[in-house]
């Protein structure tokens, strides 16, 4: 693979460059947004590329776990961060479980069962494909999370009624729960229909930039995608079978 | 006099009652106060989706605390003051109380017996969009009443219906209370419709008063 030299990489800065100009002749209020957002990416990615190049060093198998444990619980408070909302304790106990669960679980089974890479706890596989897992668990979560408040909000009133009806607290917010369930895996099917028509993937441009054939590239790629949906519909659904708890007390009342 | 719920020294609001209230089973009842005062919320105790701050609230001799809070809910139901719809039809929003209860759905004809009975002229099948207020709190009324309840608590009937049609459904209901000996109790700020029931629980000035 031919590698980008330094100043090759700071002519691709002209393209933001490019950017800010346009904001700036059009007054677009988000050219500050623009210098810190492409500065953070660089130092972001340079500490990162640094930090794994020491750990495959490394190879130490409790470092690597220690890192995806890092990645887990800063997802978690991503979603926290995202929600906009105070979060009660009930909800971020859900999000806990669900995101940590849902990712692991598909992360060691993914690993083990599909990828069975030649070392078993090499951090070159186990990093980027708990970067790929937990990061699009994190997405689903938000948005059902979004959804979901947003929805218990606007329907205050029939899950009261349906209380008054005489209905268990799950199936009084069901369906509601199901939106939310819905909003959350929208994106991951979204992303697999377009998939190889409209665009290729990062991790299979990648691979193929670094010299891999696109066969198995694309291997690689429906592994990770199933791997994906897996993890999101595994998280969305224990965070479904949990979050009903945070809008009642347990006089089955409801608290919004 | 049997006694069909016992509030013990509840405190609500700035509301603080210190003795025993009673709500007779035979009797029908009607609570009134001005708006504000908290019988919408007195409502909500008797069938247990609020809570009072302190105090117990016994339903037929037991702590409605200690018993299934949804299987009491079923028995007690509330009809509340502003008419909560569900998306669907005008049948989807009679039989969702059956539905949510896994009770057998009533028959068409049943349904429209009741339309009937409450002066409702409005097809089964048509949308919900197209009633008015009134329309939709009878709606919500025969919902309740197909399910059989023990107790029909009605808040505020009279926020939705005019005179009249308040007037006709308490009847009716009282008369299903003389039928099938279901017990009604209902919030109001119309005297005239208050002068109905044979028992009254009056709030005024955060004070809980029991006048027979």
């Amino acid at each position: 693979m031919s590698d980008i030299d330094l100043i090759r990489l700071i002519i691709a800065y002209s393209l933001i460059l490019m950017l800010y100009l346009f904001m700036k002749i059009r007054r677009i209020q988000q050219d500050k947004l623009l210098i810190v957002a492409s500065f953070r990416m660089t130092i972001q990615l340079v500490l990162a590329g640094y930090l794994l190049r020491f750990i495959f060093q490394m190879h130490n198998t409790w470092l690597t776990l220690g890192i995806i444990l890092l990645m887990v619980t800063f997802a978690v408070l991503n979603v926290r961060k995202l929600a906009q909302k105070r979060l009660t304790s009930s909800m971020v106990k859900s999000i806990v479980v669900s995101l940590s669960t849902g990712t692991l679980l598909v992360l060691v089974f993914f690993l083990l069962a599909v990828v069975n890479p030649p070392s078993l706890f090499d951090p070159r596989y186990w990093i980027p494909l708990a970067g790929m897992i937990i990061g699009n668990a994190m997405t689903g979560i938000s948005i059902g999370l979004k959804t979901l408040l947003d929805n218990v909000e606007s329907n205050k009133d029939q899950i009261q009624t349906s209380l008054h009806l005489g209905a268990q607290p799950q199936e009084a917010i069901r369906s509601i729960v199901n939106k939310s369930f819905e909003a959350a895996i929208l994106p991951t099917l979204n992303s697999m229909l377009g998939m190889g028509i409209i665009f290729l993937p990062g991790m299979m441009s990648g691979q193929i930039i670094a010299g891999s054939s696109p066969i198995t590239a694309i291997r690689y790629q429906i592994g990770i995608m199933l791997g994906i949906s897996g993890s999101v519909s595994l998280s969305i659904f224990l965070f479904s079978i949990t979050i009903w708890k945070s809008f009642f007390n347990a006089k089955k009342q409801f608290t919004p | 006099m049997e006694e069909l719920f016992l509030c013990n020294s509840i405190s609500f609001l700035d509301i603080l009652h210190p003795s025993d209230l009673i709500i007779s089973t035979s009797k029908v009842t009607s609570i009134t106060g001005p708006s504000g005062s908290g019988k919408s919320t007195l409502l909500y105790f008797l069938n247990g989706t609020k809570s009072p701050s302190s105090g117990d609230i016994f339903y037929k001799g037991h702590n409605i605390l200690n018993i299934d809070i949804v299987l009491h809910r079923r028995k007690v139901l509330l009809v509340e003051q502003k008419p909560v719809l569900f998306p669907g039809s005008v049948q989807d929003n009679l039989i969702i109380g059956c539905e949510i209860q896994k009770k057998a759905i009533p028959s068409k004809q049943q349904l429209q017996q009741y339309l009937d009975e409450f002066k409702l002229h409005v097809a089964l099948d048509g949308p919900m969009s197209s009633l008015s207020g009134g329309e939709s709190q009878r709606i919500c009324i025969i919902r309740c009443l197909l399910l059989e309840p023990e107790v029909l608590l009605l808040d505020e009937p009279t926020a939705s219906l005019d005179e009249v049609t308040a007037n006709h459904v308490i009847e009716y209901i009282i008369d299903m209370h003389h039928q099938n000996s279901m017990k009604l109790i209902y919030s109001s700020h119309s005297k005239k419709l208050s002068s109905i029931a044979d028992e009254h629980i009056d709030i005024q000035q955060k004070k809980i008063l029991r006048l027979s």
